[in-house]
């Protein structure tokens, strides 16, 4: 049972990619903390209900999300997505043209991405979980999150293709 | 399988990781050893994916965060002797809940105690809200509260340190657990970090709203995230001040 489970190993096991999954997310050192901390709390005081340890990972991740997804809803209205108007295709994007950005370029980049593929999508580049664990996160089907990291992708390549600090690559 | 379709799902796989052992991109994965075109697209593909993996993977971890959240867990954590009493009563509670209310019975209730209330207001204080009044005027502040049409709570004191040492920027009022809360937001003259308010809050709220709150006039200060605070009973009201900085910097403004 997961109430079994020391806190402590617990924090030092999946604090750091929970943060970077925070961090992703609100792209604030600040709010990423927060996030975490929030996280850990609602660990602290819920934790015990999980019957099998081995969801503690996907737990925790699930509960950052909604955290997050919480704290937005109090911010803003979800927009409307118009999911076939997003192309499939990946754009143009060469290796040496991503090695230019920094991190904030591609962290503000997801944030011009739909809200609901930004989670997918940073998911898929921290590359912690599997596409079942990420599923499991989201809570929807394998074919769902798999469909919704295509669009993900190419909207996220796409601003950064017209990224206009960049210097070539197309 | 074409080559378009072979892209498709290859879009997905990330290079150096257990993808590699997914059944679902083995044909695909195998048709880029027939189709160099492929083989050139998905070799870029990877070398793409490889740099903006390390872009994301670069967020360093704040050096104190795990700390932090293990400092955090201790204050909620009680003495075992309170634990066993705590569970002895509630075990009661639920059998007597559970007779009564056994077709549907209610949910757990949410963390009701101090240390949650300060979390909260912590959170709240550095997350995105919409002033109900902005304003540098104190007196305006107070006669939102007094008016009794907007919530919160009224007659408080605001500490002479905040008087002397910082500008009013607004005010919110708004509820925790059902109690109402007021939310004072103050400029301590320092540079805002970006989409931020204000960087001191002065919360209060009835004491009988949180009976575990800190009693006495004397302030107790404490990390709540990035935030510190100090924790104050007053004339019946509880006062909270977080600001962002350290103790030296709250002391200020008390």
């Amino acid at each position: 049972m997961a109430s079994s489970l020391d806190f402590e190993s617990v924090v030092a096991r999946y604090y750091e990619p929970l943060y970077q999954f925070a961090f992703s997310l609100t792209r604030t050192e600040a709010d990423a903390s927060d996030l975490t901390q929030q996280t850990f709390y609602v660990w602290a005081t819920k934790g015990h209900q999980l019957r099998d340890a081995s969801k503690v990972k996907t737990w925790l991740f699930t509960t950052l999300h909604r955290v997050f997804l919480e704290s937005r809803r109090r911010e803003t209205r979800f927009p409307h997505f118009k999911l076939d108007d997003v192309p499939l295709e990946l754009p143009a994007l060469s290796p040496a043209a991503v090695s230019q950005l920094d991190t904030a370029q591609v962290l503000q980049a997801l944030a011009r991405v739909d809200i609901i593929y930004q989670a997918p999508v940073a998911l898929f580049y921290l590359e912690d979980c599997s596409y079942k664990e990420i599923a499991e996160i989201l809570d929807v089907p394998m074919g769902t999150v798999k469909s919704r990291l295509a669009r993900g992708l190419a909207q996220l390549q796409n601003i950064l293709a017209n990224e206009p600090t960049r210097k070539g690559g197309q | 399988m074409n080559s378009r379709e072979a892209k498709e799902i290859l879009m997905l796989y990330r290079p150096g990781t257990a993808d590699a052992e997914d059944s679902s991109f083995a044909e695909a994965l195998q048709e880029c050893g027939r189709d160099p075109e492929l083989k050139r697209w998905f070799d870029e593909h990877c070398a793409v994916y490889t740099a903006l993996r390390t872009r994301f993977k670069e967020a360093g971890v704040p050096e104190a965060l795990k700390e932090q959240i293990i400092a955090e867990r201790r204050v909620h954590t009680q003495p075992l002797w309170r634990k066993a009493a705590v569970l002895a009563v509630g075990a009661i509670a639920v059998i007597v809940l559970a007779i009564q209310f056994w077709p549907n019975p209610a949910p757990p209730p949410e963390p009701h105690d101090f240390a949650a209330y300060r979390t909260e207001l912590g959170s709240m204080a550095l997350r995105a809200y919409g002033m109900q009044l902005a304003t540098n005027d104190l007196d305006r502040i107070r006669e939102f509260f007094q008016s009794g049409d907007n919530g919160g709570v009224p007659n408080y004191t605001v500490p002479e340190g905040l008087r002397q040492n910082a500008a009013a920027a607004g005010c919110v009022a708004f509820t925790w657990q059902g109690k109402p809360v007021s939310m004072i937001c103050f400029l301590s003259g320092k540079p805002l970090p970006q989409g931020q308010l204000s960087d001191l809050w002065l919360f209060v709220t009835d004491h009988a709203s949180i009976p575990d709150a800190p009693g006495t006039a004397q302030p107790e200060i404490a990390k709540v995230n990035r935030l510190t605070t100090a924790t104050w009973t007053a004339n019946g009201k509880t006062y909270v001040l977080a600001v962002d900085g350290d103790e030296e910097f709250l002391r200020k403004f008390l």
